[in-house]
């Protein structure tokens, strides 16, 4: 199975793999940390699952690179991209964040899974709030893993 | 004698109506006598004919029980205003209106003696001379009394007069009386505002909202208070009962305005208003003289014989001449009409039509700085398209709200909204038709029903006969609801009868039949083989547009209106790009999408990069094309014009950066770089801005470098995006303070003692109580005098407040977006964790049960201890674990907030100021500020300033409080593990704990330096030789076809301070900017020499370059050493200002004033190679990075 993680924060990515390699034997999976790598590996790969976080900036952060910017929605732009691509990799948003933007622009956890239940109903399984602190995101991933697969 | 009147008395009384024998009962012959409940019965439950009679019987006792149903309808002075008499409230506007007619009927030969008046005070006043308009409104307040309307009148005409300082004269008279009615004081104070001529529309509406925000208890008088002193834009429905309420029983003039205004919109509005109006306006109609109450009648009953007067053969006659095409005729006559008549607002747009037809320019018509003059001015400019566009619709619109309810208001807003906006509302254009003159033919496309508007042109043709407005008219309202097509008059121009022509297949479903009439007229108008006014030519893409949409002819749609924004960007103001973008989305038309207007719309259209972006990447996929600099290669397939607005306005950075095909931020910022040098070549006419985003780009990327390289410090506040995005409105307010200040005939102004102020408001049971005002309360810790009533102080806080405000909150540049962002949103708490999580000292929590879980790891390793060993274990850790997640809590959710004096009293960003600290600083300081510049810069400092203390604390708090909060856990662990457990069992958890600490304290030095400020400049050293070699490399982007190769020698090293990068980079690259433009010679011939030199605790720059021999004839040596030795410090900024930043000048200024180099010098010469030679020395006191 080939597993798609695009996730910038080190930590959670990591503890995301170890779980998911936990939850599934034999799982290939490919890491990313920014919307444009993420968008590219989906252009250029076959996946089986993404796991995808919500806020993410458009390149890799690195000592030359500062990301050029984060996006609180970069997750929903690549389901955007999916979508219109006709990428049709079944995928979950894992976020720490409870709502995303700001002032008009702010919008709750919920409300995003609604938008993006209607809008991307053949890609988009659902989402997993994600703490470090709790284990209640590991059960969830281990839910959507199972109906998925 | 005495039997036969009591004879007389008792057969009156028996003839008297049931209704008036039963009223009286109530009145008095019940005990207690309680008038008011009985009136106020009367108003709520009875029936109108039964509230008629007991009028009646009021109107002629000589009791004082006439005011519970006519109030005051002359005031005696300004302290009967607003004083609430008795109105019973009732929630149901027929009755209100009922009750209103009464005293309207009953003060009917008043109210047409103010109507009249009135129109001469305007017409004065209109035409700028004052002192007369001044005499009428006089004359209006000796024969009906003061009124708010008298009010409003007298401060506008103060402003109009004499200026701010003597309205603000005027309102202190009210606001300081406390005599006056509170409700009166508050409005005087607005009503000021609303009058000053340099507030622009949105600052009023801004402060207007700050002021009625006065809580949900006072729902009824904010709905008042929106009525009296908002926009027209607002339905006066939904508030109409509160509106008669507050009213009710006010000065007759004020009543019957209102009275007007509630029948206007209800005669506008749904069927179940426009039966009250109708019913009310049959009765009042013949008593008063007045057009609107004509209108109204008219609008009711087109067969009602129309009111004409004087100016009815002369307006139809200049309609006439401007419909036939007559325009010289026309814009003669018009003006010679509207010196005598300026309050008549439609014929100004006949005028100025007319000389736009004939392609004259504009010529005023009215005195000098009069308010006509203005609204001529800038009618012309709005029906023009000219690029002052904005700024002339502003003043329209701000005008109609400082005029309020005057019929001249509803005109005047009516064409700012149908010049402005894509689709306004047809109730403002009926309501502009009801407060104009109803003869006019236009009054019969009120009508929605043709067969009304034609009762009413047959009856202005019968009076005047069939003239071609009429005739156009009845084409307009009549022809567009039937079937065959109307035919115009031949005595009208073509091309107007093709429009209207057009028009009315558009209104009968006929599109493609207006499509073509239209096409050969847009095409003949782009490619200027038919001369025509912009009106027509605009009024031409308006209905093709619409046309194209109902014909679903996307892609000549989208050609046409891309062609017609990048003709002149105005004219395309009122139409709906929208709609033709949401048929694009739903439809995807390959064709337009194949098209490169396609992306150029959506740039039109969306502020949001992702959307262009979809637009840009169908469009470059169709090409089979990634990025937009392969494109150039295939360049010949593209109009000039087009490729060159979609590389400009589509290509943007935030645009490509959702594309996937770049690989990072330099890879973005190259492509846009090479876009604009790409088009500096192909488009010289707008070098000037391909440039300048070249250097903003390079700028950005040093800025970026520099934030890199000290890794990313998380404290940022975007003042130069403050500065930028609130300019307008801050330097508006600045300025209005500032004049403020200069008012020398006014001791204080008064501004309301807020302290004391009551409202009053309703109870639920209709009662009108007092209640005191929290919100507005003025804070109580001012209790100097000298403060209270001092409005520029009140000002300055404002202001300041303002930009505090948006210093800390604005979303875009604020300081709270960026710690929500970067610090609070689980970065925060993750941080803290991290070092315990790496040796699996913390528990994860189960938010369902709240409570922590097992320890798994330990529960593995703990191998030797039993049970109850582990079991304990396994709660200490929990506990440990809630500790730790309450540090970050704490710091996340009390902490590391913006305190301000309403917000966050735990709040570590304490942004809270004090009234007497702001005043201190008032007048120390800001008092003498004359610039906004400096006092902008002045308030951002003090911002800065308390920036880095509350910085400074919060890392003192981390380093102690937190550190040892947590420390101290560590220890209870430690010491609960050590009794819980033998030490050879929890080895490998006691040395956790031990190098926890270590890895603790990096995290904490790591979270502690977030906590620094980030100045976009900042990088944290540099070189002269990285400076010299960032500036060749900027200036060089800047300059792609004149690239410079300067010989560089280096002598002697210094590492500066990162935050002096910034000047010293505007110096070097000013100084080659310099030479580049001034020298007269090719980058090749330039020589440029760059020499520099650290000595003796100085640092020498020269800059050497070969000559052009025209420049070297001027002898720019001479006259660059006169210039510069004028100039000493003080005057410096001055000297900037006033030539308009020259480049040498501003190397003076931040060798002075940025760097603080007093003895700094810069010098010019010529060497013995005759190159021009720059040097500057300075010294490096302070400026090396280990001394700062």
């Amino acid at each position: 199975m080939r597993i798609l993680i695009i996730e910038d924060d080190t930590n959670k990515m990591r503890r995301i793999a170890n779980e998911v390699r936990k939850i599934r034997k034999n799982v290939h999976l490919t890491e990313v940390r920014s919307y444009q790598n993420g968008v590219r590996s989906l252009m250029s790969d076959q996946f089986d699952f993404l796991l995808l976080d919500m806020s993410l900036p458009i390149f890799d952060i690195s000592t030359e690179e500062d990301g050029f910017q984060v996006d609180p929605f970069s997750g929903r732009n690549i389901l955007a991209e999916m979508n219109r691509k006709n990428v049709l990799v079944p995928t979950v948003v894992i976020t720490m964040f409870e709502t995303f933007g700001e002032g008009s622009d702010l919008m709750t956890l919920e409300e995003l899974d609604k938008e993006l239940s209607e809008k991307y109903p053949l890609i988009y399984r659902g989402k997993i709030y994600y703490n470090s602190s709790e284990i209640n995101w590991k059960e969830a991933l281990k839910k959507l893993f199972e109906e998925i697969t | 004698m005495a039997k036969k009147r009591k004879k007389n008395k008792e057969a009156s009384r028996k003839n008297q109506p049931k209704s008036l024998v039963e009223f009286k009962q109530r009145l008095w012959g019940r005990k207690p006598y309680n008038p008011k409940k009985v009136f106020r019965d009367l108003h709520k439950y009875r029936d109108f004919q039964e509230v008629r009679v007991a009028a009646k019987y009021v109107e002629n006792q000589k009791t004082s029980l006439s005011h519970f149903i006519f109030g005051t309808p002359f005031a005696k002075s300004y302290q009967e205003i607003c004083s609430l008499n008795f109105f019973a409230y009732t929630d149901d506007l027929k009755r209100d209106l009922d009750w209103m007619s009464l005293s309207v009927e009953r003060y009917a030969k008043e109210i047409s003696s103010f109507v009249i008046h009135n129109l001469s005070f305007q017409k004065t006043f209109l035409m700028g001379d004052y002192e007369e308009a001044s005499s009428i409104l006089e004359s209006i307040i000796s024969e009906f009394g003061p009124s708010l309307w008298s009010l409003e009148k007298g401060l506008l005409l103060a402003e109009k007069s004499n200026g701010l300082e003597s309205n603000k004269k005027l309102m202190s008279q009210i606001t300081g009386d406390k005599a006056n009615n509170i409700i009166l004081r508050f409005l005087a104070e607005l009503m000021s505002l609303r009058c000053e001529t340099k507030l622009s529309d949105e600052n009023y509406k801004m402060r207007l909202t700050r002021a009625l925000d006065l809580g949900e208890d006072y729902d009824q008088f904010k709905s008042y208070c929106h009525y009296r002193l908002e926009h027209l834009h607002m339905d006066i429905i939904p508030v109409a009962t509160a509106v008669t309420y507050y009213e009710g029983t006010s000065s007759i003039i004020d009543r019957y305005l209102t009275f007007i205004s509630i029948l206007q919109s209800c005669a506008v509005a749904n069927s179940e208003y426009h039966n009250i109006a109708s019913d009310i306006i049959h009765r009042v109609d013949g008593l008063i003289q007045d057009s609107r109450i004509d209108a109204l009648a008219q609008f009711f009953s087109p067969e009602r014989v129309l009111t004409w007067n004087s100016l009815a053969t002369d307006v139809i006659s200049i309609l006439d001449n401007y419909t036939d095409g007559n325009y010289e005729k026309s814009s003669t006559t018009t003006g010679k009409f509207l010196l005598e008549n300026p309050e008549i607002f439609e014929l100004y747009y006949i005028y100025i039509r007319s000389l736009d037809q004939m392609g004259k320019p504009f010529i005023q018509l009215f005195p000098q700085d009069s308010v006509a003059a203005s609204i001529l001015e800038h009618s012309n400019v709005v029906l023009r398209g000219e690029k002052t566009w904005r700024n002339s619709s502003d003043y329209l619109a701000k005008l109609s709200t400082s005029l309020w309810r005057d019929p001249l208001a509803y005109r005047i807003y009516n064409f700012y909204i149908q010049e402005t906006l894509p689709s306004p509302e047809k109730r403002f254009y009926k309501l502009a038709l009801l407060n104009a003159l109803p003869f006019n033919p236009r009054f019969a496309t009120i009508y929605d029903d043709s067969h009304k508007a034609k009762i009413l042109l047959d009856q202005i043709s019968c009076t005047v006969g069939e003239g071609s407005t009429l005739s156009l008219i009845r084409g307009i309202a009549v022809g567009s609801q039937r079937e065959e097509i109307y035919e115009f008059p031949q005595s009208i121009p073509k091309i107007r009868r093709q429009i209207y022509s057009a028009k009315i297949y558009e209104a009968n479903a006929k599109p493609d039949h207006a499509i073509s009439i239209l096409e050969p007229i847009y095409r003949s108008i782009t490619k200027d083989k038919l001369p025509c006014c912009v009106h027509t030519r605009d009024r031409v893409t308006r209905i093709l547009f619409r046309c194209y949409l109902d014909t679903m002819k996307l892609s000549e749609c989208t050609d046409m209106v891309v062609h017609s924004f990048m003709r002149n960007e105005l004219s395309t103001r009122r139409i709906s790009f929208d709609l033709l973008v949401k048929s694009i989305d739903e439809t995807t038309p390959p064709d337009t999408m194949r098209k490169i207007t396609y992306p150029i719309l959506y740039s039109i259209v969306n502020t949001e990069a992702r959307t262009v972006y979809v637009a840009y990447d169908n469009f470059l996929n169709s090409l089979g094309v990634n990025r937009p600099t392969q494109l150039f290669d295939i360049k010949d397939q593209f109009h000039t014009k087009e490729l060159n607005e979609f590389l400009f306005r589509v290509c943007k950075i935030d645009v490509l950066a959702c594309s996937y095909h770049f690989c990072g931020t330099k890879d973005l910022e190259k492509e846009r770089i090479r876009i604009c040098q790409f088009l500096s070549e192909r488009d010289q006419a707008n070098l000037k801005a391909y440039s300048d985003e070249i250097s903003t780009i390079t700028s950005r990327s040093l800025i970026r470098q520099g934030i890199r390289q000290i890794h990313v410090s998380k404290i940022h506040v975007d003042d130069v995006g403050i500065r930028a995005t609130g300019r307008k409105l801050l330097e508006e307010s600045f300025e209005r303070y500032r004049e403020l200040a200069s008012m020398s005939s006014i001791e204080t102004i008064q501004m309301l003692d807020l302290e004391s102020i009551h409202f009053y408001d309703l109870t639920e049971d209709g009662e009108l109580v007092k209640k005191p005002i929290s919100k507005l309360e003025f804070e109580n810790i001012i209790t100097d005098k000298k403060i209270v009533g001092n409005s520029l102080f009140l000002n300055f806080r404002e202001l300041f407040i303002d930009v505090r405000d948006r210093f800390i909150s604005s979303g875009e540049h604020g300081l709270d977006g960026y710690l929500s962002v970067r610090i609070r949103h689980g970065v925060l708490q993750n941080q803290i964790r991290s070092p315990f999580e790496a040796l699996y000292l913390i528990s994860e929590k189960d938010t369902t049960t709240m409570e922590y879980l097992i320890n798994s790891y330990w529960d593995t390793q703990l191998k030797g201890a039993t049970d109850e060993d582990k079991s304990t274990i396994q709660s200490l850790l929990a506990k440990f674990s809630s500790e730790i997640d309450e540090v970050s809590q704490k710091l996340n959710k009390e902490m590391i907030q913006v305190r301000t004096e309403k917000k966050n009293p735990s709040g570590l960003f304490n942004y809270e100021f004090s009234s007497l600290e702001l005043y201190k600083m008032f007048e120390d300081e800001f008092l003498n500020i004359k610039d906004f510049d400096q006092f902008l810069d002045s308030i951002l400092r003090v911002l800065w300033v308390r920036t880095q203390k509350n910085l400074e604390n919060i890392r003192e708090i981390i380093s102690t409080q937190i550190k040892d909060t947590i420390y101290d856990s560590i220890s209870r662990l430690e010491q609960d593990v050590r009794k819980s457990i033998a030490s050879n069992q929890a080895a490998e958890l006691r040395k956790n704990i031990t190098s926890c600490q270590t890895k603790l304290q990096h995290t904490l030095e790591s979270i502690e330096q977030w906590f620094t400020i980030s100045r976009s400049s900042v990088i944290p050293e540099f070189s002269i030789v990285d400076l010299v070699n960032i500036c060749v490399e900027s200036i060089n982007n800047i300059y792609p076809h004149k690239k410079v190769k300067p010989h560089t020698k280096f002598e002697g090293e210094v590492i500066i301070d990162g935050k002096f990068f910034t000047p010293f980079f505007d110096i070097v690259r000013t100084l080659l900017d310099n030479v580049i433009v001034h020298s007269g010679v090719s980058p090749e011939e330039m020589n440029i020499v760059i020499e520099t030199k650290v000595a003796k605790d100085r640092l020498t720059i020269k800059i050497k370059n070969s000559l052009g021999e025209e420049i070297r004839r001027s002898n720019p040596v001479d006259s660059l050493k006169k210039t510069h030795s004028l100039v000493n410090i003080s005057e410096i900024v001055g000297v900037i200002a006033s030539e308009g930043r020259s480049g040498l000048i501003k190397v003076q200024k931040i060798m002075r004033i940025d760097l603080q180099r007093n003895d700094s010098m810069l010098d010019f010469a010529y060497d013995e190679d005759s190159k021009f030679v720059v040097t500057l020395r300075m010294e490096m006191e302070g400026l090396r990075k280990c001394e700062s």
